[in-house]
């Protein structure tokens, strides 16, 4: 009976030392999980991705999600030789909303620097350029801000006199940063905005998110806009570098047809392509006839990516449902005060800034940080460039 | 010009008496000028099912189909409208995008709830409406140039009511009873498009008030002559397009959730090419809403297949100007034999 009593004892002993030691084993191996996902992620996490190139991508969004800080585009000068001048402010398109503010924030901008700001409401094209410009010639202006990327080339013989006029053409948003330093011989100054690097970022997260095997992406693009041309070359080298074996498809559609050739094409894609994970709408401006075909196609999992803009009344939309996964640009003032800054240092003689300078920057954001859009000034930009710009300026 | 000069006039067929109606009368070459539409339809179903086996008829394709035109049908009737008895009206695009305007406004920026806001922009659509009625029929004026211009007036009211700029952040709700929610994953917007066109066809085909407007599209004086107020008929006719043309902003603003200030525009030709090619079938030399209806369709299943076929947007272009044109020039030679 007593040996009976030490086995059935023995037994539990063995079987108790046999849980612990499970528990242990366990505990140890979710510990080395712990410590391996804080530091490099295993192959599993990883999925296609190399270690190297999966700790870049996390550093780019990380770099690209974080509230920028102010780099002054150039040396101090004194903007009161300005004061009297005039300036005439003609949006892209008044009804891109970005563009419109950044146009209305330029005047607002100018008269704060004690210049006259005229701005232009147009609805595009050079037929809503062409009557701004002779405007701002005929009226002897002293410098014409073109917002937005706006061609010179496509009004030339404006642009020519105007410049043969004395007025100061500066053109915001022409060309990319990565373009270099060329500027158009046309215009007297150019603000080059990183719209390639922008773009990169916004797909580093599309990358992230579907990383655990290649994907097909579908890209909606607007050819006859110069950016999108260059953010289309962007997002290819992109996933060229990172997901070599990603299938990118896309359509051109002209901005005139966004509101009714958006939604059927994206459509199509879909039902054509059912593998297709990522849609990328290039500009925001896209996105809400892109998200009806999202919604159309009953697919919760698919989300848009890209979304050049910054505007923050589609950033808000993001926690309520719109599948916009990112979305990055400039914001609006901030980039009013760098166009600002290259005309006043046009027209005071202090010298522009070289083209291939960035000299606003862009933020990404997503559903971590979507938020800040409200939490933080300027869009989640921050108080601090305002103050920095305009005692760059010598105002204070 | 009167809308009824651009398209044939009525088939001598359609008026004789008898039991059995045209097709009787006119025998096969009158039954296949009505359905040469349906049968090219058909006929495209049949090439793009063979080519593209794998997705062209996926339900989920059919539903896109479907769903993907509705506003276009609804912009598609309203042009009817005015057409059915003479009239052009080239404001429709305008009163569509000022209806979404109004909502979005009331809505978005002063937090009116969407059903009062809907009503105020229904409200502007019909006034909208009356107005063309007014100018072109009371003060006796032609009706393009009228409508061109108040179209012009309804775009600047629109960029002012949204300072140029896009009005995002709609409602849920108008999205939910429009377009998110479906029956066998059609959005209900297509329903309500059908149930529109059926409503026009049964009023126009079955009760006086559809021959009275009839008799009106075909000959005013006769018309006139016939005792029927011609007057209060073609103001009627803009008032209801103009308030299909609301609806249809309606079903715009429920799809995108937004109300982009220039993105109605660009629907006004699509749905006026819908209504020609659509005069060429079902009752043809006439302008009907079932062929209306039909006409949309096979353009947007023709440029659906082009889109599976991965064919290029400029192709898709042809496609619509083709078929517009090739159907009416098809429709002229049938009326001349």
């Amino acid at each position: 009976m007593g040996s009976l009593t030490k086995r059935v004892r023995s037994t539990r002993r063995l079987t108790l030392c046999a849980i612990t030691a499970s528990v242990v084993v366990l505990s140890s191996a979710c510990t080395t999980t712990a410590s391996d996902s804080s530091g490099a992620a295993d192959s599993s996490d990883r999925g296609f991705l190399s270690a190297e190139d999966f700790a870049t991508l996390q550093d780019n969004v990380k770099k690209a999600t974080a509230r920028p800080s102010f780099v002054a585009p150039g040396p101090p000068f004194d903007a009161s030789a300005a004061k009297g001048k005039k300036v005439f402010v003609i949006p892209t398109a008044s009804q891109l909303r970005q563009c419109d503010q950044i146009a209305k924030d330029v005047v607002a901008l100018s008269q704060k620097v004690g210049m006259t700001g005229t701005y232009f409401q147009n609805s595009g094209g050079p037929a809503g350029w062409i009557p701004g410009m002779q405007q701002a010639v005929s009226q002897h202006y002293d410098a014409i801000v073109l917002v937005c990327g706006i061609d010179p080339n496509l009004m030339t013989p404006q642009v020519k006199a105007a410049t043969q006029a004395g007025i100061a053409v500066i053109d915001s948003g022409l060309g990319d940063t990565s373009d270099g330093a060329k500027s158009d011989p046309l215009v007297t100054a150019q603000t080059n905005i990183p719209n390639a690097q922008s773009i990169r970022r916004a797909m580093d997260v599309a990358i992230l998110d579907h990383r655990k095997e290649p994907f097909t992406a579908f890209l909606i693009t607007s050819n006859e806009v110069p950016s999108s041309v260059v953010m289309e070359k962007a997002i290819r080298d992109e996933f060229a570098r990172y997901c070599p074996k990603c299938v990118l498809k896309s359509t051109n559609v002209a901005v005139p047809d966004w509101g009714t050739k958006i939604q059927p094409a994206v459509s199509s894609a879909l039902v054509s392509d059912p593998d297709i994970k990522v849609v990328v709408p290039i500009y925001d401006g896209m996105s809400a006839p892109t998200a009806a075909a999202i919604r159309a196609s009953g697919r919760t999992d698919l989300k848009m990516y890209g979304c050049y803009g910054g505007t923050p009344e589609y950033i808000l939309q993001m926690p309520k449902g719109y599948p916009m996964a990112t979305n990055i640009g400039p914001s609006h003032l901030w980039r009013a005060y760098a166009v600002v800054d290259q005309m006043l240092r046009v027209l005071t003689g202090a010298g522009a800034v070289p083209a291939d300078k960035a000299q606003d920057p862009e933020r990404l954001f997503t559903m971590d940080n979507y938020q800040e859009v409200t939490s933080v000034p300027n869009d989640g930009f921050g108080a601090e460039f305002p103050a920095a710009y305009e005692k760059l300026w010598g105002l204070s | 010009m009167s809308a009824t000069e651009a398209v044939p006039t009525t088939d001598e067929r359609e008026r004789r008496p008898g039991p059995g109606g045209p097709a009787a009368g006119g025998g096969f070459a009158v039954l296949a000028e009505r359905l040469a539409l349906p049968t090219a339809w058909l006929a495209v179903i049949v090439i793009y099912s063979a080519t593209t086996p794998d997705t062209f008829l996926r339900w989920s394709n059919v539903s896109n189909i479907l769903g993907s035109q509705a506003v276009l049908l609804m912009l598609a009737l309203a042009a009817l409208m005015p057409s059915l008895v003479g009239d052009f009206d080239l404001s429709l695009g305008g009163i569509m995008g000022l209806t979404a305007t109004v909502i979005a406004k009331l809505n978005i920026q002063h937090g009116v709830d969407i059903v009062t806001a809907g009503v105020a922009g229904m409200l502007v659509a019909l006034v909208a409406g009356a107005l063309n009625g007014l100018f072109v029929v009371v003060c006796d004026t032609n009706a393009l140039i009228v409508t061109l211009g108040m179209g012009s007036v309804f775009t600047g009211v629109i960029f002012w009511l949204t300072e140029n700029n896009t009005l995002i952040g709609i409602d849920p709700a108008l999205s939910q009873w429009t377009f998110t929610t479906g029956l066998a994953t059609i959005p209900l917007e297509f329903f309500y498009g059908v149930g529109v066109m059926l409503l026009i066809w049964y009023v126009t085909s079955f009760t006086p008030l559809g021959l009275r407007a009839l008799f009106v599209g075909q000959s005013r004086e006769v018309a006139r002559l016939s005792g029927i107020r011609v007057a209060r008929i073609r103001i009627g006719g803009f008032i209801l397009g103009g308030f299909i043309a609301g609806l249809a902003g309606v079903l715009f603003l429920g799809t995108t959730g937004s109300a982009d200030p220039t993105a109605t525009a660009p629907y006004l030709l699509p749905a006026y090419a819908a209504v020609f090619l659509g005069a060429t079938s079902i009752k043809p030399g006439r302008f009907n809403a079932i062929g209306t209806g039909v006409a949309v369709y096979f353009l947007a299943t023709g440029v659906n297949g082009l889109q599976l076929l991965g064919a290029k947007n400029y192709v898709q272009q042809l496609f619509y100007g083709a078929a517009l044109v090739a159907a009416v020039v098809l429709s002229r030679q049938l009326r001349r034999r």
